[in-house]
């Protein structure tokens, strides 16, 4: 696939992570923007949703893909995302947060009527509504206790974050234990990817107020 | 000699208790030539051919040596609903040579629970079902075991959307070819020991093995002795034996120390088999899913260009302001219109739905990728348990060894002089050395002895099909040549067959043979299967005087629209003989299946296909769709 067709797919997670996150209050800056999108990539798994080719890389504000701020930079100039807040540190390094515009509203709207989108929707709806339980301020460190990025922040920048291969120390590695041990443990109803995800979520918070 | 073969005619199909896959009790009747089943994607099109299979079979044959291919009654669990389950059967109606069977089959196991033989004016009820319809097949249809006619069904009479090939495949070739040829075959056990040769050449391998150790623990022991002759010459007033215990202790542990290492040593392999296999659907997961994420694009591009259009000034200036986007006139009456479509969704003027809509290539792949994310799950659950299992095992190992090396180092000069002692003497592991060799040299004979043989075999039986093999290419070149528009042949070629030098039938065009599935397009690949499977088909029904069945699911989905002129041309002609054609095709307009259903007299189109639409459970989707849908399979039925 194509470079436009990459960043075709990050606009649609864009869009989805600062629908979810709206509707929960929240506006998301580029850091946290990447964090979202990472968490809905790495929960796929548990949905049956592969996250897209373009992977995110290990680098200094934490997992990184390039076409994430390139997907809301395209959304901002169509006018489909506001910049509702734009800050400067003290380095002069920009801090925007984002939003959905009215109109980008609708055309959310109008693509969840596809069938096509649903489940991956309904992964960053899950998403949504754990961070939410544990708090939005808390998102880097949860995405910092991801299996995945524990294993591979130490090898350096650049290194391409593999969240769905089981065969290394990965998410996806321990979403598929996990999915066994709780089959195992309750035969029916059969294990939720709500109730897999619940069980992420928690084992992320354990080991981010454990690792400090 | 034995008798031929009959391939089966399956003539009546009846599901009771299928729900929730389909409404209602079903009966669905064959009629030579073509057939149609009709559906879009989760309607249970493959759940209806699954079920003519296990019906005939139940499920893969017995002697499958694919894990990944086998599947039973448990295939069907899933899908029906667990009350009505135990209730559930499929009866189907086929015939073989002169009689009609009809057998029938439930999914709390596997076996045979019903079985009708009309014969000779005579019908009988079976009343060990099971047993009886080995008995039919063996009667009436010429087949030895269950597990023969199973492989004659899966392997050339059905083919899956799995799209598990016959062409290229040494073993299933020859075996099928023996089959259909049984009647000329020299001697019918020719698999059986084609299997016991391989079974002799893997004793020959433990055997040497083997051999290679007693000959070192015998020169080992040897030395020993040597050594402790001397020793005894120069100490003639010698100590008690010390750390004798120790080394008791010892060798237990290094027999558990060697078990243990031989399981890791499986471990690992099982490891590395299952990482393997798991690469090739990973790699296959990541091209669908490269293919899907292509068209999931392409619509979002729709989706953010039809709401930029929507957003237009023009547009936006009738919403707000209510001013007419031709002549710029003051228009309340448009503009209310224009805010409640705007409100709904739908065009600002007109009012028409303008959803973007999923292509039928994307709900192909994505049921395609679905399909191979299921077994990319369970491999991965195979590689956890096999790595889990092989981390105790290591962590034993790793344990026993500290054990061995503790009772080594606190009594060094008994545990480095009794270390490499084997239990036995030296006139044992001659006696042992001598029978080993002994051995290693009859396996060789009989290794020989039945290559021979069986080469010979081989040799005869080429030579008494040959004029069937030159109607099976006659048959193969036309098929194919239909399909592919350019000339195409039979081509022989060596498999890899170890001991044997064993042909294997492969695709000749454009100049070259095409050794590997992968020296052929997706489309080559599967539609030169098909062509193959045809020309069998035909050759069998040529000898035996009986046509036979071909099912085969959603062939379009591996064709793009400028073939199918001639996949229809290649389907046509195998249907004209006087077989059963029965083909699952998606709702497709300009498809395979409205071609050949045009070629049918008016009248009876209906009854040669069977509508799911009608029968099966709708999603939402399908019900948003439905007049669409509705409208296709109208212009499909012509």
């Amino acid at each position: 696939m194509n470079e436009q067709g990459k960043v075709l797919l990050r606009i649609r997670d864009v869009a989805f992570a600062l629908h979810t996150a709206g509707d929960y209050g929240q506006a998301l800056n580029r850091i946290r923007l990447q964090k979202f999108v990472y968490l809905v990539d790495v929960l796929g798994k548990c949905f049956e949703v592969l996250p897209p080719q373009a992977r995110h890389i290990v680098y200094r504000h934490g997992p990184y893909d390039k076409r994430v701020q390139n997907a809301v930079d395209v959304l901002a100039f169509r006018g489909f995302v506001k910049i509702v807040k734009a800050v400067a540190d003290e380095s002069g390094n920009l801090s925007t947060d984002y939003v959905l515009s009215g109109a980008g509203q609708k055309w959310v709207a109008a693509m969840l009527r596809s069938e096509v989108f649903l489940a991956r929707y309904g992964v960053a709806r899950a998403v949504g509504e754990e961070v939410e339980r544990l708090g939005w301020h808390r998102l880097r460190e949860l995405v910092y206790a991801e299996p995945t990025f524990v294993s591979n922040r130490p090898l350096g920048y650049g290194r391409v974050l593999k969240t769905a291969d089981v065969r290394t120390r990965s998410a996806g590695s321990l979403l598929t234990l996990a999915d066994r041990i709780l089959s195992a443990g309750f035969p029916s109803p059969q294990v939720t990817p709500r109730l897999l995800t619940r069980a992420f979520f928690d084992y992320l918070e354990r080991y981010a107020r454990i690792s400090g | 000699m034995h008798k031929r073969i009959v391939l089966p005619q399956v003539r009546t199909v009846r599901l009771s208790g299928f729900q929730p896959v389909f409404n209602q009790d079903l009966t669905v009747r064959l009629k030579s030539g073509v057939n149609v089943i009709l559906g879009g994607n989760g309607l249970g099109k493959t759940t209806l051919v699954q079920a003519i299979v296990y019906a005939l079979t139940g499920g893969s044959p017995s002697d499958e040596p694919d894990k990944l291919q086998r599947w039973d009654h448990g295939y069907f669990r899933g899908r029906l609903s667990s009350t009505l389950a135990k209730q559930a059967s499929v009866k189907v109606e086929f015939d073989l040579d002169k009689a009609r069977l009809t057998v029938q089959r439930t999914f709390a196991g596997s076996a045979v629970t019903a079985l009708q033989v009309e014969s000779g004016g005579k019908t009988v009820i079976a009343e060990k079902p099971a047993q009886a319809y080995a008995r039919a097949l063996a009667d009436f249809g010429g087949y030895d075991s269950e597990a023969d006619f199973a492989f004659i069904v899966h392997r050339m009479l059905y083919l899956p959307e799995s799209r598990r090939l016959l062409a290229w495949d040494t073993d299933a070739q020859i075996r099928l070819l023996m089959l259909l040829n049984q009647d000329v075959v020299p001697d019918s056990s020719f698999g059986v020991r084609r299997k016991y040769l391989k079974e002799l050449d893997s004793k020959k391998r433990h055997v040497h093995v083997a051999l290679g150790h007693a000959q070192r623990q015998l020169s080992e022991l040897m030395e020993y002795e040597d050594t402790a002759n001397e020793q005894a010459d120069d100490e003639s007033e010698s100590p008690e034996p010390k750390g004798h215990v120790s080394v008791e202790v010892w060798r237990q542990k290094e027999d558990q120390l060697n078990l243990i290492a031989r399981s890791r040593v499986a471990g690992e392999k099982e490891v590395s088999d299952i990482s393997r296999l798991l690469s090739e659907v990973s790699e296959e997961v990541e091209s669908l899913q490269s293919k899907v994420d292509a068209e999931e694009a392409n619509l979002v591009l729709n989706f953010l260009s039809a709401q930029e259009r929507e957003n237009q000034l023009a547009m936006e200036k009738l919403v707000q302001m209510g001013l007419c986007p031709v002549c710029g006139t003051h228009q309340p009456d448009l503009q209310t219109s224009a805010r409640k479509h705007n409100q709904a969704h739908l065009c600002v003027l007109c009012g028409s739905d303008v959803r973007q809509e999923e292509s039928g290539e994307l709900a192909t792949l994505r049921s395609r990728l679905f399909e191979k994310l299921n077994a990319q799950k369970q491999l991965e659950n195979s590689f956890q348990r096999a790595e889990g299992k092989l981390q105790v095992i290591s962590a034993r190992e790793s344990l026993l060894q500290r054990e061995i090396n503790e009772v080594r180092f606190s009594n060094p000069v008994v545990a480095l002089s009794e270390r490499q002692l084997p239990a036995t003497s030296v006139l044992d592991l001659k006696t042992l050395v001598q029978r080993l060799e002994a051995d290693e040299l009859d396996y060789g004979a009989q290794i020989r002895e039945l290559t021979a043989k069986l080469e010979a075999e081989y040799a005869v039986f080429r030579e008494a099909v040959s004029t069937r093999m030159e109607k099976l290419r006659g048959s193969y070149a036309q098929y194919a040549t239909s399909f592919l528009g350019l000339k195409c042949s039979l081509a022989e070629s060596a498999g890899s067959d170890r001991f044997l030098n064993l042909m294997r039938f492969i695709p000749y065009f454009g100049g070259s043979k095409r050794e590997t599935p992968e020296s052929c397009s997706e489309a080559q690949r599967f539609f030169l299967d098909i062509a193959f499977r045809l020309a069998l088909i035909d050759l069998e029904t040529e000898l035996s005087g009986h046509a036979g069945t071909f099912i085969c699911e959603t062939p379009e989905n591996a064709l793009d629209m400028s073939y199918v002129a001639n996949v229809v041309e290649m389907f046509e002609s195998f249907a004209k003989k006087q077989h059963v054609l029965l083909l699952t095709a998606n709702v497709q307009v300009g498809g395979i299946a409205q071609q050949l259903l045009q070629n049918e007299p008016k009248r009876q189109r209906s009854g040669r296909i069977l509508n799911l639409l009608q029968v099966g459970q709708l999603s939402e989707v399908h019900k948003q769709n439905q007049r669409q849908l509705d409208a296709a399979v109208r212009k499909i039925v012509g």
